[in-house]
């Protein structure tokens, strides 16, 4: 008879539980150190439907016909990759847009060598983006689209739709979009008050390297790696979360350069004048306003984000005069706010609601 | 009902108090000043050391009569800007042929 408290099956049971994830501990640390992948990066179907320069338009495949419209774009910032929508199988994204219904596309502005280096924000705005949504709608036959901009992704976004007010886009989703730029860490700080010149961290290309912009994202949380390891030695049996873990570090690790042209207006502009909260936005030399935006917007901000930081992404909301922005304020990281578990669970389900509601039932498709 | 989080074990519960303590001062310190200052510095050493390097070597490969990888750039900069132009060319023309709703 087991002593009072203790059941004799739970002690068996938990006894039989290491010793599996012992085993499985074993496996995936020698396949870790051998470089083994555990899921493969973008596995949702997908077409590319327009391209220019380095930049595609990627519109990924549902198991049925969308029932939702107009069509949606993801777009994320320059320095990071288009897969982070797209991550990998069951952390996917475009994943939970196509499960829940929307005609999904993803911008991905490429990654740039010595012949972007001129490129501006104009190239990425007035062109770019505006093709890609011209190509979008083509696509799709509709008359519209909807967008959503992730972080650098979002403050691009605002940015281009408030300089082009004739885009027809239905609704924007902001998330951990910055526009103040004076609550973004050393490297910002440094060259909003002048102590860094822009041109000093262009490299032979004409780009910024993206090792210069990966330091800077390390050293605002300087024990990340060594959590990182931790977490990683925890759950060294979870197969699940070696998939995340190695697909996400993969994407963090894996910035390209930043076009030498388009840093120096976003040097310039954004930081030095931090013109997104001062009303001196500027595109193709035309004065830009936020007022110019009248479409729903839904800034959703994660109150964990360390990279961008509360207070950087929040005024957005009192700088929207010509529209009412709904505020999403959600207990998420950073990362969390589009990949992983709590992704999955609460940010992602909220955000594709909010534009679920700014959607329309496409007719003929069962819902 | 919300589920509790499982009880993390105890040399993981020491591990976050060590890493919340260090880490704080770390981060603490990563965002001063000088710490930007130095390790741009360093960038900078870093990169002036490298393109001391790269104008011998392409003095040396200039004296050999042969294009170094900056006379390529420069010719792959003046194409880009000139495929820039017809893009933007072709851009305007779709837009006036099909224009916006």
């Amino acid at each position: 008879m087991s002593p009072p408290g203790l059941d004799i099956g739970d002690v068996l049971g938990g006894i039989r539980r290491e010793i599996e994830r012992g085993a499985a501990r074993t496996r995936n640390g020698i396949n870790y150190l051998a470089g083994a992948e555990w899921a493969p990066i973008g596995p949702t179907p997908s077409d590319v439907v327009w391209h220019e320069g380095k930049a595609e338009l990627r519109h990924y495949r549902g198991t049925g016909p969308p029932r939702l419209g107009p069509p949606v774009i993801a777009l994320g910032g320059l320095v990071g990759r288009a897969y982070i929508f797209d991550l990998v199988e069951n952390n996917s994204f475009v994943r939970f847009m196509l499960d829940a219904g929307f005609d999904t596309y993803v911008l991905d502005w490429g990654a740039p060598d010595e012949q972007d280096a001129a490129n501006t924000l104009d190239t990425y705005l007035a062109g770019y983006l505006r093709r890609a949504i011209r190509a979008a709608m083509r696509e799709s036959g509709s008359e519209e689209v909807s967008i959503i901009g992730y972080c650098m992704g979002g403050t691009l976004a605002l940015h281009g739709l408030a300089a082009q007010p004739d885009l027809p886009v239905r609704a924007l989703v902001a998330m951990a979009a910055p526009v103040d730029f004076r609550h973004l860490g050393p490297l910002v700080s440094s060259l909003a008050d002048g102590r860094l010149d822009p041109e000093s961290v262009l490299d032979e290309t004409g780009n910024v390297p993206p090792e210069l912009l990966y330091s800077f994202f390390r050293i605002k949380k300087p024990t990340a790696d060594l959590v990182q390891y931790v977490n990683l030695w925890q759950n060294l049996w979870n197969d699940e979360y070696m998939a995340g873990y190695q697909a996400l570090g993969r994407c963090f690790r894996d910035q390209v350069p930043l076009p030498g042209g388009a840093w120096r207006d976003i040097a310039a502009q954004w930081i030095r004048e931090n013109a997104f909260v001062t009303g001196r936005l500027r595109l193709s030399g035309r004065a830009v306003s936020l007022d110019a935006l009248t479409l729903p917007v839904l800034v959703a901000i994660a109150s964990r984000d360390e990279l961008v930081p509360a207070p950087s992404a929040l005024p957005l909301v009192e700088l929207l005069h010509g529209t009412s922005a709904e505020l999403l304020e959600l207990q998420a990281g950073h990362a969390s706010l589009t990949t992983g578990r709590t992704a999955a669970q609460h940010t992602v389900p909220r955000m594709l609601g909010w534009l679920a509601e700014h959607s329309d039932a496409r007719s003929g498709v069962a819902a | 009902m919300a589920q509790k989080a499982p009880a993390q074990p105890s040399l993981r519960r020491a591990f976050d108090d060590a890493e919340r303590a260090v880490g704080g001062r770390l981060e603490h310190l990563t965002a001063t000043e000088g710490f930007t200052d130095v390790l741009l510095g360093a960038f900078r050493v870093q990169r002036a050391i490298g393109r001391m390097v790269a104008r011998r070597t392409e003095d040396v490969v200039h004296l050999a009569g042969l294009p170094t990888r900056r006379d390529v750039a420069r010719l792959g900069r003046q194409m880009s800007a000139l495929t820039a132009e017809v893009r933007e060319l072709a851009g305007r023309i779709e837009e006036e042929r099909d224009p916006l709703p």
